[in-house]
């Protein structure tokens, strides 16, 4: 099967590619992995059952063989298919992992929304931002709770202690980046909203504003 | 339930010339139970040391309380607020609370002779000295006890002002942005070695940081920006639209 890739692209295809070259493993068990190795980036379950089926079309991966009775791994009593990388998978991941990658494009719902806002009903944006400033907490915690956990299982080798560190630190960077931008939108609009008033009051009352 | 540690309904606001006030801290509520981290995340400039410099009781809030086990810290008899708001911390005070800042000590004598000499109201000498080789243990910076202040890396002198801190064996332990100059792999040593002591001494620390990957070991962590301070939980309703008025600087306030 024909796959260019020159710069590459990401989706969940590659993720369960990476993960089934790895180990050759189920659905259901996909999802947790992803979760754990990729938690920020907010795959829903369900994604990799999905992409397993786009990489069965372009013949990327297979059902491991069945004959095996480890192939088939029992899940809430039901069977379920164990699925392997085919050489040609192996292949398209390899090009994928070493292609240079995009830089990725800020296309984000508060950000346009911000951009698009007016100058009026300022506390409600700022209420929307202030909201966001708290997720994005929340989410770091988050992250920070599963790089623990991951460290705390004490299982991982030298190398996949430091990559874990690498990559954690980037969730950390990330969420730190924003919430300092939401903080400083929050900032600034409070003084907005604030000289907005006092201008408001002044010209109610003529009064110079206290 | 409240906190080891707790600050209840704090502002704080500094003039700057006549006609400005800057509000520090608006309204803050803030709970450290023992045996956790709580990291407050803040750019430069926002409250971050005076946050700590009131939990620690060195600085009174404009309106609100300060709690240590459920004492309020101001509203104790004189001598005993008196001794909490010293500047400079003394022999054996009354509340049990650490502040760690990265300073540099006024001489450059070994490790561990800086850390013991404060020690030394309390405790004779060669106990002190010993006090403070077992906190430079504890921080894993034992090799360092012999070792002056001009030696020392960044990475040691962290774990140095954090032996510091335990040096006097605090219930509640301030750790002031220690790690703003260090590079990720000693920032990361630290908030482990913070979590490690929080759990193995049941101390609730309470530290400031300016990056995320400082909050990595954190139980908890908290925003501080604008006067306002975001904690989990979050509070059940976003304040009031006209509470927004009171954050910035304003004119003749």
């Amino acid at each position: 099967m024909a796959s260019t890739v020159q710069q590459s692209e990401m989706s969940a295809g590659e993720i369960v590619l990476g993960l089934l070259i790895e180990q050759p493993d189920t659905c259901y068990h996909l999802d947790k992995r992803i979760a754990e190795r990729l938690g920020s980036a907010q795959f829903s379950r369900g994604a990799a059952s999905r992409a397993v089926e786009r990489l069965l079309e372009r013949r990327f991966v297979r059902p491991a063989d069945v004959e095996e009775p480890a192939a088939l791994r029992v899940v809430g009593g039901r069977k379920k298919t164990v699925y392997e990388a085919t050489p040609s998978g192996v292949d398209h991941f390899e090009r994928w992992l070493r292609a240079s990658t995009q830089t990725p494009p800020v296309r984000e719902e508060l950000h346009a929304k911000i951009a698009l806002w007016g100058p009026t009903e300022l506390p409600r944006l700022i209420e929307i931002v202030r909201e966001a400033e708290l997720a994005c907490t929340l989410q770091l915690r988050d992250a920070n709770r599963g790089m623990r956990a991951d460290r705390q299982a004490g299982d991982a080798s030298e190398w996949e202690r430091t990559m874990q560190l690498i990559v954690s630190a980037g969730e950390a960077t990330w969420w730190d980046a924003r919430i300092k931008w939401l903080q400083d939108v929050r900032m600034y609009l409070e003084r907005e909203h604030s000289r907005q008033q006092v201008e408001a009051g002044s010209r109610r009352t003529r009064a110079p504003a206290r | 339930m409240e906190g080891l540690l707790a600050l209840r309904d704090v502002w704080l606001s500094y003039p700057r010339g006549r006609r400005h006030v800057v509000r520090v801290l608006m309204d803050v509520s803030l709970d450290v139970y023992a045996g956790e981290v709580v990291a407050v995340l803040a750019q430069r400039a926002q409250g971050k040391t005076s946050l700590l410099r009131i939990a620690a009781g060195m600085e009174r809030p404009d309106r609100g309380s300060v709690l240590f086990e459920g004492r309020d810290m101001w509203r104790a008899d004189d001598s005993r607020r008196r001794r909490v708001g010293r500047r400079r911390r003394t022999r054996s005070p009354s509340v049990p609370i650490a502040l760690v800042r990265p300073t540099s000590p006024d001489v450059d004598v070994p490790v561990v002779e800086g850390i013991a000499l404060p020690l030394t109201g309390a405790h004779r000498g060669r106990q002190a000295r010993e006090l403070a080789a077992r906190a430079l243990e504890e921080v894993g910076a034992g090799e360092c006890a012999s070792r002056r202040w001009s030696d020392l890396s960044d990475g040691e002198r962290a774990r140095v002002a954090i032996a510091q801190g335990i040096s006097r064996d605090p219930r509640v332990l301030l750790v002031d942005d220690l790690t703003a100059t260090l590079g990720l792999g000693d920032t990361e040593d630290v908030a482990m070695l913070l979590h490690s002591l929080a759990a193995a001494r049941e101390l609730g620390v309470l530290v400031s940081v300016g990056d995320a990957q400082a909050t990595r070991w954190s139980e908890r962590v908290a925003t501080l920006a604008g006067g306002a301070l975001m904690l989990e939980p979050a509070r059940p309703a976003a304040p009031a639209a006209s509470a927004y008025l009171n954050v910035v600087d304003f004119p003749g306030g």
